[in-house]
């Protein structure tokens, strides 16, 4: 029991921190991300250039630091945007069944059938390149898994004694919705989004990485990977530490969601 | 007319089927005729997977009958829509079986008590509490489980806390199933005789559904005895033992244990189990296990007839049977 609670808060710590970076990593760095200087172009890791430099002589260090709040603006964004639509959108589903049930279901099969950053690569490239694009796309393709998990649980839970003993307290439908069954779904969901933070940044990454997502010259770490990925050889600290970066996020939030999932497990 | 005014809960020749795959019709309640009125209560007992539950989910109106009739105060229901029903919800209350599901998860037993104040009397918050605090003053539970959590209180405290919200708002009819059954002996106990004193307080209808004998005979005012779907007798509760008439609900009152038996006398069994409710023949559904199965009980199902002053029983053979 105290275990549990202790791992939770040293991921809660972790994640604060890396949280931080972002929010502060502009003022923390100690170059401007964007200033170009050729004479310091492709420098190894140093005391001056604690991660070395890129191409056209940006800092790494400074460049990573401020990309944190690209990468993670976008990726809450996007989750928070998709868990509450996909929430809702299975919630009623679920709850009402009936004709719209099977139409809503059939319409996440379908978007399920493809792989996530292939669809989404997909639709980015028929909108176009580009932020609001991209998430357009990721919330496209990401917001199916949400209704599904909330489909499932609203259809449990309508069935519940607990509902119609609302309905004998004079409960309308609405707020059955609000106060009877959303929040019996809302800590699977936050488990779910906790889990997905490390999944929707790599697929961002993927995207930039692929040229899809954000534009030069704003730092962003799946933009840098893209970049350094011509100089991997004679370079490679640019790839190593924007890949690190994404690695040590994606790790601390997954354990993050991990966590938080034996805490509010129910059947605790 | 008085007569008529004094029927709360009329329920007329209401039948639920479930369509199973293929054809096959699960006949879950059966023809069901039976009334409360008010001050009474009702007991239906029966075995497990009699249709008791549907019955309730039916009554509550919860489900939507195949046929027949639900009428409330007069008023039918049978085609109610949500704001009649409303009404309906406002008058009559539930309690059921598993005092674990009463109550949201999430929710505090203090809101879980609030809620119908709020909803139907539009309290406000504050009303609504102190009503909640002396719902649960009134069922001997102390305040500090206003700020609880279902799972936090037991078996018998979550049960007294739903009997609490059922009684609050004084409602004309309450409908319980299995209210008892999942509760120790002695918490049993407690919450019938909550509803008692509330009853003689208020003169509630009680429709209270379980499989208790010895329950229905010590507290109802009448009984309805349940199997497969069909009542297939109703009698005041008082007579149960000397006068029960359908060789069902004989072998039902020879299943009772009491605490007093005769360890050398053996115990009488009824044989068999109930014939699966699925595609049911013609005939007697108690045939099968019936020991005065005769060659008519095979061909119908025998209406209910009145076999004394308020005592109905659908048996072809209910005079013919030796006294108990």
């Amino acid at each position: 029991m105290r275990r549990k609670w202790m791992r939770f808060f040293l991921f809660l710590f972790l994640a604060i921190l890396v949280l931080s970076v972002a929010v502060w990593g502009n003022r923390l760095a100690p170059w401007d991300p964007l200033e170009t200087d050729f004479e310091a172009k492709l420098m190894p890791p140093g005391r001056e250039h604690w991660m070395g430099t890129d191409n056209v002589g940006r800092d790494v260090f400074s460049r990573i630091l401020c990309g944190a709040r690209n990468s993670f603006a976008l990726t809450f964004l996007i989750i928070a945007l998709v868990s509450v639509l996909g929430t809702w959108i299975g919630m009623v589903s679920g709850y009402f069944g009936g004709p719209l049930d099977t139409v809503l279901m059939r319409v996440t099969d379908i978007l399920l059938a493809f792989p996530d950053t292939v669809f989404a690569i997909a639709v980015v490239g028929m909108l176009g390149p580009g932020l609001k694009n991209t998430v357009t796309a990721l919330s496209f393709v990401w917001w199916t898994k949400y209704a599904r998990m909330a489909r499932g649980l609203a259809g449990v839970i309508r069935t519940r004694d607990y509902i119609v003993q609302a309905r004998f307290g004079g409960a309308g439908t609405l707020k059955i919705l609000v106060c009877y069954v959303l929040p019996n779904i809302v800590p699977q969901v936050i488990i779910m989004a906790a889990l997905d933070v490390g999944g929707m940044m790599l697929a961002l990454a993927g995207l930039s990485f692929l040229g899809l997502a954000s534009q030069p010259p704003a730092p962003e770490w799946g933009y840098m990977l893209y970049e350094g990925k011509s100089y991997m050889q004679t370079a490679p600290w640019i790839m190593i530490f924007a890949g690190l970066a994404i690695f040590v996020t994606v790790v601390v939030f997954n354990l993050l969601g991990d966590s938080l999932r034996d805490i509010l497990d129910p059947k605790e | 007319m008085a007569e008529e005014t004094r029927r709360l809960l009329e329920l007329s020749h209401i039948c639920k089927e479930f369509e199973l795959k293929q054809g096959e019709r699960l006949k879950a309640v059966a023809d069901v005729t039976l009334s409360v009125e008010k001050g009474e209560w009702v007991f239906v007992a029966g075995e497990s997977g009699c249709g008791k539950s549907t019955l309730v989910r039916l009554a509550a109106r919860t489900e939507p009958l195949t046929s027949g009739k639900v009428l409330f105060e007069g008023k039918d229901l049978t085609s109610a829509r949500e704001k009649e029903l409303r009404w309906y919800r406002r008058q009559a209350q539930v309690v059921f079986q598993d005092p674990g599901d009463v109550c949201s998860p999430r929710m505090k037993v203090g809101r879980f008590l609030m809620e119908p104040w709020i909803n139907f009397e539009k309290k406000t918050r504050r009303e609504a509490k102190e009503m909640a605090l002396y719902a649960l003053e009134r069922v001997g539970l102390s305040k500090e489980f206003f700020e609880k959590y279902p799972h936090q209180l037991s078996g018998g405290e979550m049960q007294r806390v739903a009997v609490a919200r059922a009684i609050a708002l004084h409602p004309a009819l309450l409908i319980c199933d299995e209210a008892t059954s999942a509760l120790d002996v002695s918490v049993q106990r407690q919450i019938i005789h909550l509803l008692r004193e509330h009853q003689r307080e208020t003169g509630v209808g009680i429709l209270f559904i379980c499989h208790d004998l010895a329950l229905a005979e010590n507290f109802g005012d009448r009984v309805a005895v349940m199997y497969l779907g069909h009542i297939v007798e109703v009698m005041a509760g008082n007579d149960l033992r000397k006068h029960a008439r359908h060789p069902y609900t004989r072998a039902l009152l020879d299943s009772v244990l009491s605490v007093r038996s005769d360890r050398q006398k053996p115990i009488p069994v009824l044989p068999g189990e109930p014939p699966s409710p699925v595609n049911l023949r013609e005939g007697c559904v108690f045939r099968s296990r019936c020991r005065y199965a005769e060659e008519v009980c095979a061909r119908k199902m025998p209406g209910p007839r009145e076999v004394g002053d308020g005592h109905w029983a659908a048996c072809w053979r209910a005079q013919g049977l030796p006294e108990r």
